[in-house]
């Protein structure tokens, strides 16, 4: 019984290792928000209703309205009335 | 003696790390106090970041500035790609710590009262001044990480920059002229005998110093090698041992071949890389080293390593001794020669590659670097003469006459051309040119080598049966007895492990060859390990991995906790086999789905996606599926109400017979004659199916028999129950019973009826019974008649 040990081991360390910061888009429409990581500008859609992981390794936001935020790259954030909110980890 | 030092380190490692673990902890709490205690007064925080903002941003302006200018030296430019993602980084985490700022901001806002829609009265002047503020606030957070975002944006951007000025300064070294005149030669001349004594006196210097004050470190680094040397010896004897058991059989297969010349190549060169670094870092730790004598041994030891690795690659390939074991199939003398050739010219790179060191350690004038490297060129390219003019095959094998004496065109052009080449630039005057394809035909083509070596052994090993002669295959076989076909699959798969070894391995390698960085390579890397995106998909081959990883371990987790339900639990209760096979399988399905799932989310592609896909697809599947659909949704319907299960005697669809199998999709019937029916799952619901053995394996038998007009009826009646009697396959409850059926047309019709037990002993069972009448009948005198016809003429009737 040594393997699915180790199997449950390493699921449970990378489950814990795989970690992005999250935009959750609960409003109707879709959301354009613009995602600097590293040093390089994108800009990402998202659906209305949707999650989406974006990035890994902290990063600015700039979101519909304007206003400007930045991650460590583990924080949960909604979407709400085109506002940004950080969830509490 | 031991114990007690390794507990003292233990404790003080321990300390160490308890005390860093504090200052970090305090160092934080220091950091993050002033951050909270002046979220009310926000600009401050603000102030202070730029500040510490500012001289990242001046960097980078002076960055910006000396690359402008284009005057910075590959030394200069090497760190700057580093340094500038370093920025860009650390412009990211100061701004992170004006997270708790805004969220502080953001939820004062959201306390305060909605704004007032038109028409409403307006709202207090107090309030609408603090959210002026506020929103003020928020404002100049905004345009701070705008500043720090375009920051980051233009250090990431200077990096192409850096990369391009590296390259180019790279091109322009190799196509660098030089002219050769008299005035260099008399240069050498006249520097050459102070040049050397310079050198010769170091050396001697050192020597005699070395000896005279510093024996012990000589010896403590002799010994301590040859210990380094002795473990690895120790280490690699089971290796060896194989190499010398195959080296001594007479026959050898492809595959032993291969691997031998791989072994032979790769573990003597490491070998004696790890002795070299050993004793090169044994020299330092007693003190040997004196001015610039490291840095002479450091480039003598990697050219003895490299030197010894071609020679190690060129025996292992060319086997100039034994034709077996040779890899490129060639006669024995141009086996000879080529060995000794590619010697002498790894040899010669070599030395021209330690004279470089030499010249720049020593800091000898430049005409020394260009009548070296112009001789070593001229050697170089004379060597591949004799190279290229080796016969490979003897000239009566060589049908074609081609006149390439047995090489490939395409390699006996090429090395033609290179000669050319190289003996042209040396003249022209760009030795660099000249000197550098000299060297990559060395380097480069030992790595190639070396990576041909690899992909042969793939190939071998993904050739049939290849795989399950190995030792290691025989061992798997027995331990697991996975059978030919298993192990077959196994070898592909490490054939196709190799080859992206190779590729992993290789491909860096000859890049650094040619010009390219190694922190460039490793950026590639990290870039294709954690993500790039194509088309707006992030595509990361680490998370694809760790899907791909996930999801086997999940099967695999899957297989595990059925083989466990399967032998620990549902051994032990009282459940029938079918429903055994339903929760095994149950467990299966719903292992793969979950393993799926988990994989496809991994891999990063978006559930939702997924959905949608499957939304646009179940029209498809309402046609075209429908009866794959329905299928396995009667699979699935089997799994729980179970008509049938695995082993039962079925009749459906005209086949009657055992199953053997049932699956997502079909049944698996084996009928008597062992012919394999496979009946769709829908077919099993939808029409009638017999089972004989739905609730238990009773089954009745009918045995007619008749006697004789006239025989004892009674006697029969005694003696059929007599025959049933005491057989234990017969069942007691319904007890046999004798049936007298018929007065037949030529005999009394008995019929025997009785229920076996096991209907799988029903035609023993049949058989017995009847040998049993007939023996009893005999015995008893009791006829069993055939039909018989009385047959009566009439005569005489139509006499009147």
């Amino acid at each position: 019984m040594r393997l699915p040990f180790f199997a449950a081991l390493f699921l449970c360390g990378s489950l814990g290792a795989a970690h992005a910061l999250t935009l959750v888009n609960t409003d109707p429409e879709a959301h354009t928000v613009t995602v600097t990581e590293n040093g390089v500008r994108s800009e990402v859609t998202i659906e209305p209703n949707a999650r989406m992981a974006t990035c890994e390794q902290g990063c600015f936001v700039t979101f519909p309205g304007g206003d400007m935020m930045v991650f460590k790259g583990a924080e949960e954030v909604v979407i709400e009335g085109g506002k940004a909110r950080i969830l509490k980890k | 003696m031991i114990t007690p030092t390794r507990e003292v380190s233990v404790s003080v490692a321990l300390r160490w790390f308890l005390a860093h673990i504090l200052s970090v902890c305090v160092v934080l709490m220091v950091l993050q106090a002033p951050v909270y205690g002046q979220v009310a007064s926000g600009p401050t925080v603000l102030e202070r970041l730029n500040s510490a903002i500012k001289p990242l941003d001046a960097r980078i302006a002076e960055i910006e500035k000396a690359l402008a200018s284009r005057e910075l030296s590959e030394e200069q430019l090497t760190p700057l790609r580093a340094e500038l993602e370093s920025i860009s980084k650390s412009v990211l985490e100061r701004m992170t710590s004006l997270q708790p700022a805004i969220l502080d901001i953001d939820t004062q806002i959201e306390r305060l009262p909605p704004v007032p829609a038109e028409g409403e009265p307006p709202e207090a002047e107090a309030i609408a001044e603090q959210r002026q503020e506020l929103a003020q606030r928020r404002a100049n957070i905004t345009i701070a990480l705008k500043d720090a975002e375009r920051l980051s944006v233009r250090a990431i951007g200077l990096i192409s920059q850096v990369l391009e000025q590296r390259r180019a300064q790279f091109v322009q070294s190799i196509l660098r002229q030089r002219t050769l005149d008299a005035s260099v030669i008399n240069e050498v001349v006249a520097e050459g005998p102070p040049a050397a004594s310079r050198v010769f006196t170091t050396l001697s210097t050192w020597v005699t110093t070395v000896l005279r004050f510093n024996l012990m470190g000589v010896l403590g680094a002799i010994l301590l090698t040859g210990f380094v040397v002795g473990l690895l010896f120790w280490v690699l004897r089971p290796i060896r041992l194989w190499v010398a058991g195959v080296r001594s059989q007479e026959h050898i297969t492809d595959l032993q071949r291969i691997i031998l010349a791989f072994f032979s190549t790769v573990l003597p060169g490491l070998a004696v890389g790890i002795t070299a670094i050993a004793l090169y870092r044994f020299m330092g730790y007693f003190g040997l080293y004196r001015l610039r004598i490291d840095q002479m041994v450091y480039h003598l030891l990697l050219v003895a390593t490299g030197v010894s690795f071609v020679a190690f690659l060129l025996r292992a390939t060319l086997s100039p001794t034994n034709v077996n074991r040779r890899l490129i199939s060639m006669q024995d003398g141009a086996a000879k020669r080529l060995f000794w050739l590619g010697l002498i010219m790894a040899i010669i790179y070599g030395v021209d590659y330690y004279g470089s060191r030499i010249i720049d350690i020593f800091a000898l004038p430049v005409s020394f670097t260009i009548i070296k490297t112009l001789v070593a060129s001229l050697l170089i390219a004379t060597v591949l003469v004799c190279v290229v003019m080796t016969r490979l095959k003897p000239r009566e094998a060589d049908e074609a006459r081609s006149g390439f004496r047995g090489w490939r065109p395409t390699i006996y052009w090429a090395v033609w051309l290179s000669i050319i080449v190289i003996v042209g630039a040396a003249i022209s005057g760009y030795l660099s040119l000249s000197r550098f394809i000299a060297g990559q035909i060395v380097i480069t083509g030992t790595i190639l080598a070396t990576a041909y070596l690899g992909v042969l052994t793939s190939r071998a090993i993904a050739a049939p049966g290849a795989f399950a002669s190995t030792r290691i295959g025989q061992r798997l076989n027995e331990k697991r007895s996975l059978g030919d076909f298993r192990l077959d699959q196994l070898g592909l798969i490490l054939s196709l492990v190799i080859n992206f070894l190779v590729f992993i391995i290789g491909v860096p390698v000859l890049l650094l060859q040619w010009g390219i960085q190694d922190d460039e390579i490793m950026a590639w890397g990290r870039s294709a390990f954690t993500g790039f995106s194509i088309g707006g998909v992030e595509v990361s081959i680490a998370r694809i991995m760790l899907a791909l990883g996930a999801f086997a371990l999940l099967i695999a987790l899957t297989r595990v906790v059925q083989r466990w339900f399967e032998n620990k639990v549902l051994a032990r209760t009282q459940l029938d086999s079918g429903v055994k096979n339903s929760i095994k399988s149950g467990v299966g399905y719903v292992g793969f789905f979950l393993a799926a799932l988990v994989g496809i989310s991994w891999a990063g592609f978006n559930l939702s996606n997924i959905a949608l896909i499957a939304g646009a697809l179940s029209v498809g599947i309402g046609f075209g599926l429908q009866n794959i659909v329905n299928n396995f949704v009667s699979g699935i319907i089997m799994l729980i109400e179970r008509p049938i299960k695995v082993g039962d005697i079925i009749s459906v669809a005209g086949s009657e017979g055992f199953v053997r199998k049932i699956n997502v999709r079909a049944t698996e019937l084996e009928t008597f004659d062992r012919q394999s029916v496979i009946i769709p799952n829908s077919e099993v619901i939808n029409t009638s199916v017999g089972n004989w053995m739905h609730k238990d394996h009773v089954r009745r038998i009918v045995i007619p028999v008749g006697v004789a007009y006239g025989s004892d009826v009674e006697k029969v009646r005694e003696l059929l129950y007599e025959c049933v009697k005491g057989d234990e396959r017969i069942a007691t409850h319904p007890a046999p019973f004798v049936h007298f059926s018929d007065f037949g047309a030529s005999s009394l019709d008995f019929q025997l009826r009785f229920f076996i037990r096991d209907l799988m002993e029903y035609p023993v069972v049949e058989t017995d019974m009847r040998f049993a009448i007939d023996r009893i009948f005999r015995e008893n005198d009791i006829e069993i008649p055939f039909p018989q016809t009385d047959l009566h003429i009439r005569s005489g009737l139509h006499k009147a």
